[in-house]
């Protein structure tokens, strides 16, 4: 009988943890690389989504960088971008305050959370028949005798992407909170003890306890929603005002959808998607980078 | 039990057309269809009823009557053509929204195609390519549409107006509206949170400066959309937004909330379809004979043409997989029995001469009809502009109405849009 030595024990850990990945490995390669490769080689052609895809170098890119829809959708990004402090910072206050033990905080908790559990596409179903010019938010400023507020508020191009953005952080400030939460509980609480005793008020609690103590969190959800502004905003703005009126409200992943459906440019939209990857994540990786400067002992 | 009889009834009838049963013998299998108003209270009974005959018809054919929604329904058009593993029947809309868009992936039905159904359905040009109706034919038109005004004789009584006079040209529907907007009455009613409701109205206004050959120009190329032309067109439509609607009309849905003020009485007008929805069938049962309707007002051309196409078209995929059994149903849905089952059950006027209304038709709508049939008429606006114009034009001019940018500009960048591959 023959021993076996520690390079065939290595191998077969090596051949089992192979064996116990290819399977995830599997579905990332067919739903997630493959599809990416596929895009990336649709960009370079000309495909109305039907026979064989022309190939035309970066015509695609080209006209893409010089499309005015593109640049007004990329502008609306980037004013959605603008409202990333108050997505951070604003579930973080309300986090801090629950966990603070504010009168009522379950119930908060509770209120703050619900929306998260809405889907999108009933979000947007219900903000768009409440804020119609005749709709129940006017009517309801019109009963209390504040009429001359009333507004065309999702079909006026100067307000309607701000609304949608406070949309988009009701809609998603539940989840924020949890997060927060959920790294609050992990705060050693002497710290706060410690804090009070030294007659800390509550705004240098948390900006010298809470905010040092949850930064990894914040800079985890800062990127997340960085992301998802880019990349996950499709159902709101279809439900909500189909990036109308004009273009105001017209972000870069309805445009992807918007050129390969409705204008059956299939290359066209791919170039479109790569450069929306491009971007995001030249911006995530560079935020990324920043946030880790800034903890590097100077 | 009543179904078994009355498909009994159906299967003698048929039999007893000894060159009709022969062909149903042959035809077996399983044909799917879409379209988008399966699900629809009276076109859906329609359809049924039309699935119901023809199987009784061919009992060897079952049909996957897949009912899609009606606002991404192009979408899956296209993921379906992609894949090819659609539908082998789709009903389609006429001219470059529908069938003129998908060229790659519809039959071209010229050699199916005979002698008579080319003289008893009309609207042939806006399914043929290049809004050629000897061209290639990508589907059959199976019903009369167009865009009119409906307005209501009540309201234009109340404001001092002619309720039998309506306006003929674009100065006395000025005229009208002003009227009735000093009346208190709002002068034109719809919706247009969606963008369709200014595209409706262009249709209906774009006549009085397009002839049916300039209309044509403008299509291909031949005309530009910054022209005088299209200009005077938007010109029109952009000072009657801004005088003349309802102040929530830019936040409501037309096919909804538009149809119901008007059929409320909330509204003096509205640019409505001839047939199928935001139609008289929703309008005479509310209005009754208060309910009137007039055509594209005149302005530079004196003597418009009614903007009217085929209502929805009927195609075969390239992928279908059985194609003659998707022409037998295709030839039975657009056919006088076809026709005669739309109208009956969901009010959608006939455009196979093979069928003509019943005598206790209304009064309204054997007029209408016949106005449609006899006036000259030509394919409506957004049938003839190419869909990626269309649905820029939509955003561009809400953007022009909100001051976000010029007429010129919007009509600049339009053009741009026409001329890009």
């Amino acid at each position: 009988m023959t021993e076996r030595g520690p390079a065939s024990i290595g191998a077969s850990r090596w051949v089992a943890a192979a064996l116990f990945l290819l399977p995830a490995l599997a579905v990332l390669l067919v739903f997630r690389i493959v599809p990416i490769g596929q895009a990336f080689y649709l960009s370079f052609t000309k495909w109305n989504g039907v026979g064989v895809p022309e190939w035309i170098g970066g015509a695609n890119f080209a006209a893409v960088l010089s499309d005015p829809v593109f640049l007004a959708a990329l502008k609306n990004n980037l004013f959605v971008l603008l409202s990333l402090p108050l997505w951070v910072i604003g579930p973080l206050v309300v986090a801090a305050m629950i966990h603070g033990g504010v009168p009522g905080a379950r119930f908060f908790r509770l209120m703050v959370f619900l929306p998260a559990v809405l889907s999108p596409v009933v979000v947007g179903a219900y903000y768009n028949v409440l804020l119609r010019y005749n709709g129940p938010f006017n009517r309801f400023l019109r009963d209390i005798g504040l009429g001359d507020f009333a507004h065309q508020w999702l079909s006026d191009p100067s307000t309607a992407l701000p609304v949608v953005v406070l949309i988009l952080i009701w809609a998603t400030f539940g989840i924020g909170v949890l997060i927060y939460l959920a790294a609050l509980a992990q705060v050693n609480p002497e710290l706060y003890d410690a804090a009070e005793v030294d007659g800390a008020s509550w705004f240098q609690t948390q900006r010298h306890v809470t905010l040092p103590a949850t930064r990894r969190t914040v800079e985890f959800w800062f990127v997340i929603v960085l992301i998802s502004t880019f990349t996950t905003v499709f159902p709101f703005i279809y439900t909500l005002t189909r990036g109308g009126p004009g273009y105001s409200t017209y972000l870069l992943d309805y445009y992807v959808y918007d050129a390969a459906f409705f204008g059956g440019s299939f290359g066209y939209a791919s170039a479109v998607g790569v450069l929306l990857l491009v971007i995001v994540s030249a911006i995530s990786l560079t935020s990324i980078w920043l946030f880790r400067r800034g903890q590097e002992p100077s | 039990m009543l179904r078994m009889v009355k498909r009994a009834a159906i299967m003698a009838v048929f039999t007893a057309i000894g060159a009709t049963g022969a062909m149903a013998a042959e035809l077996s299998g399983e044909l799917t269809v879409w379209d988008w108003q399966y699900t629809s209270e009276k076109w859906g009974a329609a359809l049924k009823q039309i699935d119901e005959e023809f199987v009784a018809l061919h009992p060897g054919v079952t049909i996957k009557h897949v009912g899609q929604p009606n606002d991404t329904y192009y979408q899956l058009i296209q993921a379906a053509n992609s894949s090819e593993t659609g539908p082998d029947v789709a009903m389609m809309h006429a001219g470059t929204f529908g069938v003129l868009k998908y060229t790659d992936s519809l039959e071209p039905l010229n050699d199916r195609i005979t002698a008579d159904m080319r003289s008893a359905i009309k609207g042939w040009e806006s399914v043929g390519v290049g809004f050629d109706p000897d061209g290639t034919i990508l589907g059959i038109p199976g019903s009369l549409s167009g865009w009119v005004f409906y307005y209501n004789k009540a309201l234009f009584r109340q404001a001092g107006l002619d309720p039998d006079a309506p306006p003929t040209t674009f100065d006395e529907l000025v005229a009208a509206a002003e009227q009735l907007k000093a009346a208190g009455i709002v002068p034109f009613g719809g919706g247009n949170a969606d963008g369709w409701g200014n595209l409706q109205y262009l249709n209906s206004l774009f006549p009085a400066t397009f002839d049916a050959a300039a209309s044509q120009d403008l299509a291909n190329g031949r005309i530009p959309y910054n022209g005088d032309k299209f200009r005077t067109v938007n010109e029109q439509l952009i000072m009657l937004l801004g005088e003349y609607f309802d102040p929530g009309y830019a936040s409501t849905v037309l096919w909804t909330e538009g149809v119901a003020a008007f059929q409320a009485g909330q509204a003096a007008m509205i640019a409505g379809i001839a047939s199928d929805t935001v139609s008289f069938n929703e309008f005479l049962p509310d209005l009754g004979d208060d309910l009137g309707v007039f055509y594209a007002p005149a302005g530079a051309v004196s003597d418009p043409y009614i903007p009217v196409s085929s209502g929805p078209v009927w195609s075969m995929t390239t992928y279908a997989a059985n194609k003659d059994l998707a022409w037998a149903y295709i030839e039975f849905v657009t056919g006088a029995r076809g026709a005669e089952i739309q109208n009956q059950v969901a009010g959608v006027l006939p455009i196979n001469s093979g069928y003509t209304l019943p005598g206790d038709a209304p009064a309204f709508v054997r007029n209408m009809l016949h106005d449609l049939q006899t006036e000259d008429t030509f394919l409506y606006a957004s049938s003839l502009m190419k869909q990626d114009v269309a649905f820029d034009w939509v955003r561009k001019i809400q953007d022009v109405v909100n001051g976000v940018t010029s007429l010129d500009d919007a009509l600049g960048q339009l053009q741009a849009v026409q001329e890009k591959d």
